[in-house]
Parts: structure tokens; C-alpha cells; sequence
């Protein structure tokens, strides 16, 4: 979920004017970070799979930011203020409708920058994870004796149970431990930053799994007739 | 400058083999696989379902190097059956897991939609004791599940998932 799950993030920025304080390379990582809503993230190719040369419709959406702060005092610029070139792909708003502050601005100063966002996962770099905190128990009663909790008085008292307890049902500590126990349930928690919903990369998350156990289904099969391919461009003289 | 791209670690490269088998030369009815531009994310979930084999004899994986992107995976079993069986078994069982946890969840999400209305979605527990529309939702979870085991030539026999 955070590092495969594919999202738009901007991978390429065209200065055509910075005169604020924030130097290109530093804005243009800002820029990256930025998190844009991804919900129709699989209508667009990766760039590299793209037969265009640099970036088109089909596998980019472009930005561009013009803000020249012409009245004294400081102009903030939000992430809001990206005018994008699909109406899918638009920065993520907060409540305030204004998204993050890019940079600020002072009297005469200007930003001027083209942007390219592309899809891509965050194995590649971060700015794709869509995720801000994933995390998972499991055996919320430590039934399974996999945790020895450190304790000064008792365990009960020291170490209050989670939320995901209630799920569960403690064992009778008279019982005798069942060592053949596995875990089967787990409990996730799964949080983003925005670009997509975390029930959206839960259902996900279970498709990239699936994609890539299936990518080595298709190897192995092909490994198993080795010859198949090689036979058949020698068996037709006329190719 | 010399640093690789960083695509490299999954995209395979033209020409390359996703798979390779090789024969252990000291252990009997072992193959050692080594899966091109993959990582923990499948060769732990892999060796986890392939342990629970009860034909297997070993089977684990590692990652020689972190910036050369294979895993290697070591699968020893019983004559009754080979180690290509046993990870084809695994692929299939898992790919099936993963298509009732979404469909399970799928099911669970429309029912909090249908229990919450037009409101915003809100993640709040749902246990088994959940009673708000017990009888038809059930009937239209176990169907999602019934449906997708049919479709991948009923497999039920290792499905552990506990929602």
C-alpha cells in the first residue's frame, strides 16, 4: 500500500520565471511533494510504457503556475492556485479549499513555472506513496504469547489493551496454551494523504499483489515449454 | 552520476527472464528460483504460503544484494510432488486469497454505505455482532465470495481469511 499503489505526482517543472526566495531546485521539490487527486489514475500509462517521445495526454497531466505579487506585503501561493490541464487531476484541497502553501512571495516578486505530472509508484520515489501511515496488529490479547510485555506491577495494569481488542476474546489463562495457534485475523490502519481514499487503496493494493503473482504465473508457465517460442520462428521459413 | 535508474528495481529489462530455476546440486527435489525485479513484498508472502505446503520440506528467500533487484527463492519438497507444482499451487491459492479479501471488502464497504447513507464514509467498527442489515448482506457477501472462488475453479480448501 505505500510503495506500489500508483499515484500522479509532478516529475518535471519548466522555470520560465522565479525571482522569489526559494531556489528552482528546492521549489521544484516542493513541487513533487505536492499530493494531486489520483482516482483516475488508471487512465493514464506509466511515461516509460508511452510510445510518445517526452510526455502527452495519455501518460501526463501539465501545471502551470503564474503569480507576480504586485502589492506590499507577502503573497502566499497555495497549491490550489496549479491550473491543471485535467479536470481529474486537480491538487488536493483541505477544507479551506486552498491546499498547501507552495512558497511566498513579496512585493515584485514572480513565479513562472510549467509543470508535468506522471504516474508512478513510490518504490520510485515517495512523493507517489499515496499513504501517509500504514500500520497492522494482530492477537490484540497477546493470546499467542508473541509479545513478553515488560511490567513493574502487572501487565493489565500497565499496558492498556487497543481499540481492536474489543474484536477479540481473551483466552482463559487457566487453559493450556494452544502452541499450534496462528494469527488469522489482522487489523489495519491505513491513512492518506489525499490523492486517494484509503478504501480505494486497500482494494488496490489487493490488485498489485494479484498483478504481480500473476506476472510470475505467466513466466512459469512459459518456462515449462522453453522451446515453444524458439520452435515456432524456426519452424516458419517464410518469416 | 553511475547511480542506476531508479526504475530499475521494477521494470524488467528488454530481453530478460522475469523467472529462473535452478537445480540445487546437493539437495534432492530442490529448485532455487531467482525472480527478476522483485522484492520482499512477494517472496515473503510467497515462502509464507508455500511453508504451509505440506509437501514442503524447505523453502525460504533473500535478497543477495539490495541494489541488484531479484530474490532468490529455495523450494525443497517430497518426491510426491516438485518444487514448480508447489510455488504454482502457492501463486494460484494466493491469488485467490487476495481476490476474496476484496471482495469481502467490497461487500463490507457497501454495507457501511447503505448503513451510513449519503454521509461522508467513515471507517467505524464493524464486527461479526453487527446487526443493522444482518440477514440481506450476508446473503450478498457470501454470494461475492461463492462467485469468485467459481470463477478460479473452486479452490476453497486453504481460504483462511477471518473478516
Amino acid at each position: 500500500m505505500i510503495a506500489e499503489v500508483p499515484t500522479m505526482a509532478i516529475d518535471m517543472v519548466l522555470f520560465n520565471e522565479n525571482t522569489s526566495v526559494l531556489a528552482d531546485e528546492f521549489f521544484a521539490h516542493r513541487l513533487g511533494l505536492v499530493p494531486l487527486v489520483s482516482t483516475s489514475v488508471d487512465q493514464f500509462k506509466y511515461s516509460r510504457d508511452c510510445t510518445c517521445g517526452e510526455y502527452c495526454k495519455e501518460c501526463s497531466v501539465e501545471f502551470t503556475l503564474h503569480v507576480k505579487c504586485t502589492e506590499p506585503g507577502t503573497r502566499v501561493v497555495h497549491s490550489s492556485e496549479l491550473i491543471s490541464s485535467n479536470k481529474d487531476v486537480v491538487p488536493v484541497v483541505d477544507d479551506n479549499g486552498r491546499g498547501v502553501i507552495l512558497l511566498k512571495l513579496s512585493k515584485g516578486q514572480e513565479i513562472n513555472v510549467h509543470c508535468v505530472a506522471k504516474k508512478g509508484v513510490a518504490k520510485e520515489h515517495a512523493k507517489w506513496s499515496p499513504c501517509a501511515a500504514v500500520g497492522f496488529e494482530y492477537d490484540p490479547h497477546n493470546n499467542l504469547k508473541h509479545l513478553d510485555y515488560w511490567f513493574e506491577k502487572g501487565i493489565k495494569e500497565e499496558w492498556p489493551l487497543s481499540k481492536n481488542a474489543e474484536e477479540e476474546t481473551e483466552n482463559d489463562p487457566s487453559a493450556p496454551f494452544d502452541y499450534n495457534a496462528e494469527p488469522t485475523t489482522f487489523y489495519f490502519n491505513v491513512e492518506t494523504i489525499g490523492s486517494l481514499d484509503p478504501q480505494a487503496v486497500v482494494i488496490k493494493a489487493t490488485r498489485v499483489l494479484q498483478e504481480k503473482l500473476g506476472a510470475l504465473q505467466m513466466a512459469l508457465e512459459e518456462d515449462q515449454h522453453p522451446d515453444t517460442n524458439a520452435n515456432m520462428d524456426e519452424a516458419d521459413p517464410w518469416v | 552520476m553511475n547511480a542506476p535508474e531508479r526504475h530499475e528495481m521494477f521494470t524488467l529489462p528488454e530481453g530478460a527472464r522475469k523467472i529462473d530455476m535452478l537445480k540445487d546440486p546437493k539437495m534432492v527435489n530442490c529448485i532455487q528460483f531467482n525472480i527478476q525485479r522483485e522484492d520482499h513484498t512477494l517472496a515473503n508472502i510467497l515462502r509464507y504460503k508455500i511453508l504451509q505446503h505440506p509437501q514442503v520440506l524447505f523453502a525460504a528467500y533473500r535478497m543477495p544484494h539490495p541494489l541488484e533487484y531479484y530474490v532468490e527463492l529455495k523450494v525443497q519438497t517430497t518426491a510426491r510432488t516438485t518444487p514448480v507444482d508447489v510455488v504454482k499451487e502457492a501463486i494460484e491459492s494466493l491469488m485467490l486469497e487476495y481476490g476474496n479479501i476484496r471482495s469481502a471488502f467490497d461487500n463490507e464497504l457497501f454495507r457501511m454505505d447503505a448503513s451510513v447513507g449519503d454521509g461522508p464514509r467513515t471507517v467505524g467498527r464493524m464486527g461479526a455482532g453487527y446487526g443493522g442489515f444482518g440477514s440481506l448482506d450476508t446473503s450478498t457477501a457470501e454470494f461475492g465470495v461463492a462467485r469468485d472462488m467459481g470463477e478460479r475453479g473452486d479452490r476453497g480448501d486453504d481460504v483462511d481469511i477471518d473478516f
